[in-house]
């Protein structure tokens, strides 16, 4: 749509040039620091003159890092999957299958969305605590997927509304079951909004701490987001090594992002014109 | 959305006469791994917090039962009124800094230019950082001689800011990190609305000899309302529930000046122990929190209604 001046055009190229310029700078800063050697870590710059791989090859040689990266990557990938089924056959009940009850239902879904992780922090340990979930991933996966089906079931349900009546009815009268109806035709129908929870959801997992933090004592369990606890120590005297390690955190969801963007940005612009 | 469901209820009666009882019974298959899992790790711990609330409960220490002696506590609680204040002093910035340039960058990702794609995947990436992370990288660069901030600030002759370590401008600093992450969906909602507009009012006011800001003003703004009315819902929510960035930041200081509701229960339960004082500030959060949503989303109806 071309709908102004080449004047206007101009400006917002040039703002937009700034404000992306702007929301770099951390990115840049972050991956600078991690590249400086120990001379340069504190000069107040944005980029250091000189480059050097030493603080990635100390924190790459180190096997906890390793074992922190594969329980991250373990955790995020299961919890994905687990919310998929759960969002998936509640949105089916809920919007085609009608169940009874699921305004009921969907309202207590929907309201967990406002509430805030910190508070449930100390039911939930105890719980996991009493069900000896402590220190195993399913003490993480399981909290993780109920936390991510609120969202998901928002998308997913209003994607499935639109499907229209007639196509169900067809596959009906040829004898397909619920089931068969869902993974034939819903799923494939639904894919796009699919993938905006299961980019969504992978990103929550990957990035949680807390509950992390509270529920993983053993170094052969813990995820990455509790790495940088360990390189804090030294945070004031040689960042570099820190630094590499957040760069290392933060790098996977950013690639994630930018492989699958283009479904990611296609179906969360969707979503938000049903509302 | 009041509509849909009217509709689906209609539908419903069909469909059960059709298939019978016990077909029927059969759908709640569906719904057993996301009841279980949501009554187990969301009904139930909120349940349990509702009863830890009406105890005198310490970890590690004696239990008894003491009715509603914690909730009248939060009503002389100073320090708790101060969360308070800083919660929506805190939500506020939070919600209208990324709406306001949320919605100017959708107005400009709307455009054709060169590089867009490129632009666009750059502008998005501070939504998918680790926010953990990503608050130790901001804490490093806050810092008044070291950091890389006052380096910039100075050597474009503006003068250097106490960022986090002054009791003033903690939590718009913090507001800074926040914007910084978000703005970024905030453009999106915004620019998926921006697709969905009609052409013809713009070639109209065109012809009429419209300006852009004129044509913003008077045609795309209240076309998108109800995008930014979504946006608003999800980000005041958000910034309510705002936790690992000021505790990473910050952890509520300089002193307790940057302390939100959220910052002041965690401490209370894992500083302080005191589980039943902090179950009753969950409790009394939620009610704020569902409150400030159901406004909202009056706001919401009202939007989608004009």
């Amino acid at each position: 749509m071309h709908k102004v001046s080449h004047g206007g055009t101009l400006t917002a190229y040039a703002l937009l040039v700034a404000a992306t310029a702007v929301s770099l700078v951390p990115t840049i800063y972050m991956v600078d620091i991690s590249l400086r050697n120990s001379v340069d870590s504190f000069t107040p710059v944005l980029i250091a003159p000189h480059v050097t791989f030493a603080n990635w090859s100390a924190i790459l040689s180190q096997r906890n890092l390793v074992s922190f990266f594969i329980s991250s990557a373990l955790v995020s990938i299961i919890t994905v999957v687990f919310t998929l089924l759960c969002v998936i056959g509640l949105s089916y009940a809920i919007s085609r299958l009608k169940i009874p009850g699921r305004q009921l239902i969907l309202v207590v879904v929907v309201s967990a969305l406002l509430l805030p992780l910190a508070s449930l922090l100390v039911p939930i340990a105890k719980l996991l605590e009493a069900l000896d979930l402590t220190n195993n991933y399913l003490g993480l996966i399981g909290p993780e997927t109920a936390l991510g089906i609120p969202f998901g079931t928002v998308i997913v349900k209003a994607a499935m509304d639109d499907i229209p009546e007639a196509l169900e009815e067809a596959a009906r009268i040829d004898g397909a079951g619920p089931f068969t109806i869902l993974v034939r035709i819903v799923v494939p129908l639904i894919s796009p909004s699919l993938i905006v929870v299961a980019i969504w959801q992978f990103l929550y997992s990957w990035n949680e701490f807390f509950l992390a933090l509270v529920i993983m004592t053993k170094d052969a369990l813990k995820t990455l987001p509790l790495a940088p606890l360990y390189y804090e120590g030294p945070f004031m005297t040689d960042p570099g090594r820190l630094f590499a390690v957040l760069t290392l955190i933060a790098i996977v969801p950013m690639l994630v992002y930018i492989l699958l963007q283009r479904w990611f940005v296609a179906g969360l612009m969707e979503g938000s014109v049903k509302g | 959305m009041a509509d849909t469901i009217t509709a689906q209820s209609a539908a419903s009666p069909a469909l059960a006469l059709r298939h019978g009882r016990n077909y029927a019974r059969r759908y709640w298959v569906f719904i057993v791994p996301a009841a279980l899992v949501v009554l187990t790790v969301i009904v139930f711990p909120w349940l349990f917090t509702l009863y830890m609330s009406v105890h005198e409960w310490h970890i590690g220490g004696t239990r008894s039962f003491a009715g509603l002696a914690n909730y009248a506590r939060l009503f002389t609680d100073d320090r708790f009124h101060w969360a308070v204040l800083h919660t929506l002093y805190f939500t506020v910035l939070a919600v209208v800094a990324p709406l306001v340039l949320g919605v100017a960058a959708a107005e400009c990702f709307h455009r054709n230019f060169r590089f867009r794609a490129v632009a666009r995947t750059i502008f998005i990436l501070p939504m998918m950082a680790t926010p953990v992370a990503i608050a130790l990288v901001w804490t490093m660069m806050f810092h008044p001689q070291l950091g890389v901030l006052n380096y910039l600030l100075t050597s474009v002759g503006l003068p250097p800011s106490t960022w986090v370590y002054d009791s003033t401008t903690v939590i718009p600093t913090l507001v800074l990190v926040e914007t910084w992450q978000w703005t970024p969906l905030v453009m999106l909602i915004v620019l998926g609305g921006l697709a969905s507009l009609p052409t013809d009012p713009y070639e109209a006011a065109r012809i009429d000899g419209a300006g852009p800001w004129t044509m913003f003003r008077l045609i795309t703004l209240p076309l998108v309302w109800p995008f930014i009315v979504v946006a608003l819902v999800i980000r005041t929510i958000d910034a309510l529930k705002a936790f690992d960035t000021i505790f990473v930041i910050s952890q509520g200081g300089p002193g307790t000046s940057s302390e939100t509701i959220n910052i002041f229960l965690y401490l209370q339960a894992f500083a302080f122990y005191d589980i039943g004082y902090a179950s009753a500030v969950v409790a009394v959060f939620f009610v704020l929190i569902v409150a400030i949503s159901l406004v909202l989303l009056g706001v919401r109806q009202r939007a989608r209604w004009q």
